[in-house]
């Protein structure tokens, strides 16, 4: 009978939230069951491990529980997921020591930086996938915060420029010019780490 | 959230809308062509651009590129471990019984964040008892050790000082005996055992 009652009525990520502020674990379970596979996808670009992924994974779905009543439904459920995972990410970096560059304070992330134009070539047929997913994995890591979590979003978690807009907090102007500028640090920390692939004029 | 100073503004994306696109703004605008997000309106004076501009489909090339390297590391998807959701909702729940927690779902969860929340004031709580035990220990076994009152003190010795010492004269002039050569790093032992 009480499990009947627990049942959620409906199945739309709105009437979802509602009814797990109702009680209804059924209903956010449901929830984290939508979502697990694509911030399982995210996480995995800030983890070194399975475990560490995991614990990413379930601390951004229990933030999101205990901020749930926050949800304002300006945006959608899976850009306001997507931002605490973000954030959960970047914190477990911060927590781990992993990242050096500090995305806000570095003068050369704000300022002018000399981001020069630097060619790179795609990838070569005779590599394994798994071999350019380190080297690009590699280069990903050398990046500041801010470029990472940009080029993460866009080329592998395929959000469109509304949604990463909304995710980080930003205009849609800004999300163009840290895309245009994070392609930049890669080509050059691609062509730096691995000059094989740089292409010469 | 981070804005840089030289952010292009939003209306930039719409310069090109039905204009002739210059060589700089089709280097701009070929990223979001790529991604799929620019309008029918400024793709399709692009498109033209780049037909008429060798230079400016090299550098189109280049952004492809570019991508190439990110589809090709785009692994497959990660495995999610058997009943995760039903764990992560379970101690969701079990960490924050207030309004939105049926009694029933609210079961206590070893590990977690809920968990330990839950552990740490159990974990402080333990170490204060702990030492304050060991306080009274110490105070007892010091209070035991040492003389309790005038009777003990003036009808006789403590017990060790009771029994005779059975050192043999051997003994008594060993040190005087030059010792015997040892290894290094074992002098300072056999010295003290001789103390």
């Amino acid at each position: 009978m009480g499990f009947l009652v627990m049942q959620p009525a409906a199945h739309d990520d709105t009437a979802l939230v509602r009814e797990t502020l109702g009680g209804n674990p059924l209903s956010f379970r449901l929830l984290v069951e939508r979502y697990q596979d694509r911030i399982f996808g995210l996480a995995r670009h800030y983890a070194q491990s399975a475990v560490e992924v995991e614990d990413i994974v379930q601390d951004t779905f229990l933030k999101a529980f205990r901020r749930l009543d926050t949800f304002q439904h300006a945006s959608s459920f899976s850009t306001w997921l997507h931002k605490i995972a973000v954030n959960t990410a970047l914190d477990f970096l911060k927590r781990a020591g992993r990242n050096p560059v500090q995305a806000v304070e570095d003068p050369e992330v704000l300022g002018t930086a000399p981001e020069t134009a630097v060619r790179i070539g795609a990838p070569s047929a005779r590599l394994e996938r798994e071999e350019v997913a380190a080297i690009t994995h590699r280069v990903l890591e050398e990046l500041p915060e801010i470029f990472r979590t940009a080029l993460i979003l866009r080329e592998f978690e395929g959000l469109t420029y509304q949604e990463m807009a909304e995710t980080l907090g930003i205009s849609i102007g800004t999300v163009e010019s840290r895309l245009f500028r994070a392609r930049a640090r890669f080509r050059a920390a691609l062509a730096r780490l691995y000059p094989e692939y740089a292409e010469l004029d | 959230m981070h804005s840089t100073p030289d952010e292009r503004s939003d209306e930039r994306r719409d310069d090109p809308r039905g204009a002739e696109v210059t060589c700089a703004s089709a280097r701009s605008l070929v990223p979001g062509y790529l991604d799929g997000e620019l309008t029918e309106a400024q793709a399709g004076p692009l498109r033209a651009h780049l037909f008429a501009c060798p230079a400016c489909r090299e550098a189109m090339k280049e952004e492809k590129a570019l991508k190439r390297w990110f589809a090709a590391a785009d692994l497959p998807a990660v495995e999610v471990p058997a009943g995760f959701a039903a764990r992560v909702a379970r101690r969701a729940f079990a960490g924050d019984p207030g309004l939105r927690a049926p009694a029933a779902a609210a079961a206590p969860l070893a590990g977690g964040e809920a968990g330990r929340g839950a552990l740490l004031p159990f974990v402080l709580r333990m170490t204060a008892a702990a030492a304050v035990l060991l306080f009274v220990l110490a105070v007892a076994i010091q209070r035991r050790s040492l003389p309790a009152g005038e009777e003990m003190r003036a009808s006789e010795d403590p017990p060790w000082e009771r029994r005779p010492l059975d050192i043999s004269p051997v003994f008594r002039e060993r040190p005087a005996v030059p010792p015997a050569p040892a290894p290094a790093g074992e002098e300072t032992g056999r010295s003290g055992d001789r103390r």
